[in-house]
């Protein structure tokens, strides 16, 4: 298959491959106003460049309060979910693991984001063991069936050692750092190299080369495509990614189906 | 498809910078540029304490490739006796088109009389000038937009442009204010902190013939940056100034 790219600056560019955005957060901010924060507004976003699906959270799951925000994506979402994908928040430092559990299982949620920084705890055992426990699919709270489930962390809100560390004693457990940013690639790479659990989302990943290193670190396989909308614009990174010389197979998998294999 | 030509990079780098694993190949950079559709990059080096050894790093860009990289000259207030005599061979022996200067390296704020000696010969050159600039970032009394504002005030015949537009929400809202309040101050638009909208907001505070595309390569990727301008809701006719037109206008290319 031959590559993909072009040699000119395309002014109406539609991805040639689906695309199933793995970091998009909805609801509004507390500090500022922001550029979309309604399914409407994403909606309307991801019809202009033909983006089919996009994972979403809820901001204020994050900066304030995780049970509250999944309360209001449910809400938000509403008859949208064919195309907006809930990823529920969790805060192992408070809230009960058993609820939440029943609650992802309720909304048929397939991951979850965590936020240790924003949270304030360190990602250790002895605060969030039966939490990882569950995601690795390793044990069961209550009497609910269980299978493993993915879990997204921002690079900007995880200690790197402690999420070395993690990865290395729990080998089960699959986790996807989104928004790597150019300060934090020194590390990434190697972490990726190294943990096979590991997969990097796309949304910040802007230094020179960045794609094909990441690629290179990880696979394709264990790279996805995302938008940080709304604080990223929706497909600057979905043009970058068309234009890195893929071929349709690895473009159509960092696109849409790696996610889709980890939401199964 | 719609495309534009030419496209003009105001805003990239030479020389190796490890600690962020940015290299500093001229023959990758080539690529990357025809891969983001690019004709011309606008490249300095600012990273050494002497100016003269990253003005020579610019050329040997321009020695490889003369039809693709434009030279930007570089110099530090903390060596005045060195500054103006680099300026002179940088402009009138290397052929370099711009000056950039970088207040977060220097630790010296754009508005201080240290940078008068090299804004003067500026000046006297109707040249164009970058700095960085932000808002909301530490060290940010050094390079925020309305210190340029000062400047352009006082360097009426200099075009200066502001790096990053003020790279965050709060900068990009000096930076608009800076542009309407001298005309002689323009737009740069990298950024790595996402900056949803923010193309649409400087075309639409300052003007589509104020803007000017960069992508900050190699720390920031050519394609992405590119990316931000192509999706972005403005017309293709303030695409074209903004990726191209302006600068080839600003420059004389």
């Amino acid at each position: 298959m031959p590559p993909l790219m072009t040699k000119l600056v395309d002014l109406d560019f539609r991805s040639e491959v689906p695309v199933f955005d793995s970091n998009v957060a909805l609801g509004r901010r507390h500090d500022r106003r922001v550029p979309g924060a309604t399914p409407d507004d994403l909606l309307t976003e991801m019809d202009r460049f033909d983006i089919e699906r996009a994972l979403v959270y809820c901001q204020h799951a994050v900066t304030f309060d995780a049970a509250e925000g999944n309360r209001m994506l449910l809400e938000m979402l509403g008859g949208h979910r064919d195309r907006l994908i809930p990823q529920f928040a969790f805060n192992p430092a408070y809230d009960n693991l058993e609820t939440f559990v029943k609650s992802t299982s309720d909304a048929d949620v397939r991951s979850v984001r965590i936020a240790p920084v924003q949270h304030k705890y360190p990602l250790r055992s002895w605060v969030a063991g039966e939490f990882i426990a569950w995601a690795a699919g390793l044990e069961r709270p209550g009497e609910l069936p269980q299978e493993p489930i993915p879990v997204w962390v921002s690079a900007f809100d995880v200690d790197p050692s402690q999420l070395a560390d993690l990865l290395e004693t729990v080998p089960a457990l699959k986790i996807v750092l989104c928004e790597p940013h150019y300060t934090q690639i020194p590390w990434i790479v190697p972490l990726l190299r190294a943990r096979p659990n590991l997969y990097v989302e796309l949304s910040r990943a802007v230094i020179g080369d960045a794609i094909p290193r990441l690629i290179e670190a990880a696979g394709h396989s264990r790279v996805l495509h995302g938008s940080w909308w709304p604080e990223g614009p929706l497909a600057a990174q979905l043009y970058a990614l068309n234009r890195c010389g893929l071929d349709e197979e690895q473009l159509s998998a960092i696109c849409a189906g790696n996610l889709e294999g980890l939401l199964r | 498809m719609t495309t534009i030509h030419p496209v003009i990079d105001l805003h990239a780098h030479a020389g190796r910078w490890g600690s962020v694993g940015v290299d500093d190949d001229p023959d990758r950079y080539v690529e990357i540029m025809d891969e983001a559709g690019i004709d011309r990059t606008c490249i300095n080096c600012i990273f050494y304490g002497d100016a003269t050894m990253g003005n020579d790093t610019v050329a040997r860009f321009i020695d490889r490739y003369p039809d693709r990289f434009v030279g930007v000259a570089f110099v530090t207030p903390h060596y005045p006796e060195e500054a103006i005599p680099e300026l002179e061979r940088a402009y009138d022996s290397l052929g370099f088109k711009m000056l950039k200067v970088y207040p977060p390296y220097a630790l010296i704020p754009l508005t201080d009389p240290k940078w008068a000696p090299i804004f003067e010969w500026c000046d006297a050159r109707s040249a164009v000038v970058m700095s960085h600039s932000d808002l909301g970032m530490p060290g940010d009394h050094l390079h925020r937009p309305r210190l340029f504002a000062e400047v352009a005030r006082m360097y009426t015949n200099v075009s200066w442009v502001l790096g990053h537009a003020g790279n965050l929400e709060a900068g990009r809202v000096e930076a608009v204010e800076a542009a309407k309040h001298a005309p002689n101050i323009y737009l740069e638009t990298a950024t790595s902190w996402g900056g949803n909208g923010a193309i649409e907001f400087l075309v639409e505070g300052a003007g589509q013939d104020r803007v000017l595309f960069g992508s900050d390569m190699p720390l920031m990727d050519a394609r992405y940056q590119i990316g931000r301008v192509a999706t972005s809701a403005i017309s293709d006719e303030a695409k074209h100034a903004v990726l191209g037109g302006n600068a080839a206008r600003l420059l004389g290319l």
